[in-house]
């Protein structure tokens, strides 16, 4: 099935149809910008749980208000949908730093979120780095792996790097293509394998997509 | 906020400064928009940060290990830095809370050793009917008391000697010193002797003045009511009071008439009757 982004649809008829009640436009709406949300809120809550919690709540109140006529320019509900969801994620974030600071209230303290990574997430943690050695450990050679370091650990810039190292954009953009697509086969495979073991179970959160692939060529041309 | 196309975001390289926190809010903002309408850079964006992370997370774990193998040598050496008179002082500490706990335990287990010996004499020291009934306590007795009897206080060393091998000493025995009767006694008459036991009394001593002693060793049997032998022995020898002190249990005299004859034993094995205890058992 193709799937559906808000960028192949036209806006301002979903819209309407969601000021006019219509129910199967407020799903469309949902699985529009279903990947998006969920990427925006689990990078700002670091937190799978806080952010199903608050998907919901971004969805019902993003729906509410565009009933409610509030969206007056339908072209900005990405970023209407966008917007719906930081404003959520930090207040939720406020209200838990808050609830942090008053620990001596037992009440404050059922409710306050642990701010520690949970079960669920230390364990994708250590999948996540396990198929990345291995992704590191495949690559030809140190150079390679000094390339992905400075650029993901060191946060150093492209240009840095390829001027330090004497490389070329494109000899650049292969090593971090390869590497993701490398990464990407591996998670694809332990995530088939994860679900032939428990059949209906959950995907884990943030899968490569298939437009990876394209993202990456994209880079190399 | 500005609206933000596909080309801006690929040439400034966005999607790396979004994941790394460096866009102002107009910009993060723009881009957000962006991305929730762009599947291209929703996808990139989700491969970079996932790759991102675990990158993130392989240099945590080398981070921590290296710090762990940091802390392991700077206790190595930390130990290799201190003189020799620490080191051996250290050593000694060390053998020292080895040592405490270890000595503690031995002593421990002596205490326990010897709480065990005394639970064993207590039992020892009151002895139950079965362990005085066996055939080898009354083997004991014969050899204690008969077949090499001495005096009183012999007999008395015998029954501290069976309870000594039984592991303690026994208390107020009844000693009962028997008259003997020479000339034989009539038939139906009350013996001369009585001798009272208790049923809790294990062990009794008779004392057997001899009055001479002229035969190289003397025989004994002691005979029930109906006649028959229940006791018998010979090579005994007189004590320096010439007295034969034997020890019986209590358990081979049930309430009853009895009659002990004593017999010389000459050189040539011939016997002659020297004396004859005629006594009664009666039980309280």
């Amino acid at each position: 099935m193709e799937e559906l982004h808000p960028g192949s649809e036209n806006l301002a008829p979903l819209v309407g149809r969601i000021v006019a009640g219509d129910p199967s436009a407020e799903a469309l709406l949902v699985q529009l910008f279903s990947r998006a949300v969920t990427f925006l809120l689990r990078r700002l809550t670091r937190d799978p749980s806080a952010a199903e919690d608050l998907y919901q709540e971004t969805f019902r109140l993003v729906i509410e208000k565009v009933r409610a006529g509030e969206l007056r320019e339908p072209e900005r509900l990405p970023g209407f949908v966008s917007g719906t969801a930081r404003f959520l994620a930090l207040g939720a974030a406020r209200h838990g730093g808050r609830q942090r600071r008053r620990q001596g209230d037992p009440e404050a303290a059922e409710t306050a979120p642990d701010p520690a990574p949970g079960q669920l997430a230390r364990i994708l943690a250590q999948e996540r780095a396990a198929i990345v050695r291995r992704v590191l450990g495949e690559l030809r050679n140190d150079r390679d792996r000094e390339i992905l370091a400075r650029y993901y650990i060191a946060d150093h810039d492209k240009e840095e790097i390829c001027r330090d190292l004497n490389l070329s954009d494109l000899h650049f953009n292969r090593v971090l293509f390869r590497a993701r697509q490398r990464y990407k086969e591996l998670f694809e495979r332990r995530q088939e394998a994860a679900a032939a073991q428990a059949p209906g179970s959950r995907p884990s959160p943030s899968p490569p997509t298939t437009a990876a692939a394209a993202s990456g060529r994209q880079e190399n041309e | 906020m500005t609206a933000m196309d596909h080309g801006y975001a690929e040439a400034h390289g966005v999607v790396k400064a979004y994941l790394g926190d460096r866009l102002g809010d107009s910009e993060r903002d723009a881009f957000e928009a962006h991305y929730f309408a762009c599947a291209t850079c929703m996808a990139q964006l989700e491969a970079e940060s996932d790759f991102r992370e675990g990158m993130l997370d392989v240099a945590a774990q080398e981070a921590a290990r290296a710090a762990a193998d940091h802390a392991r040598l700077g206790l190595l050496a930390g130990l290799a830095r201190l003189s020799r008179a620490r080191r051996l002082a250290l050593g000694g500490a060390l053998l020292l809370a080895l040592a405490v706990p270890f000595a503690l335990l031995l002593t421990a287990n002596g205490d326990l050793r010897r709480e065990l010996l005394a639970e064993r004499t207590a039992r020892v020291a009151t002895p139950t009917p079965q362990t005085l009934q066996t055939p080898q306590n009354a083997g004991g007795d014969r050899r204690l008391g008969v077949e090499r009897p001495g005096d009183t206080r012999q007999a008395r060393a015998g029954a501290g000697g069976e309870a000594a091998e039984a592991g303690g000493p026994q208390v107020n025995l009844p000693l009962f010193t028997l008259a003997a009767v020479r000339g034989g006694e009539e038939a139906g008459r009350e013996p001369v002797n009585r001798l009272p036991l208790l049923a809790t009394t294990p062990s009794a001593v008779l004392d057997l003045e001899l009055g001479a002693v002229d035969f190289p060793s003397y025989g004994a049997v002691l005979r029930d009511e109906s006649g028959r032998a229940i006791w018998q022995a010979r090579g005994l020898h007189p004590d320096g009071r010439d007295s034969l002190v034997l020890l019986f249990p209590t358990r081979m005299l049930p309430a009853g008439v009895y009659r002990l004859a004593i017999d010389g034993v000459k050189a040539d094995g011939r016997e002659t009757a020297v004396a004859v205890y005629p006594f009664r058992v009666v039980r309280p």
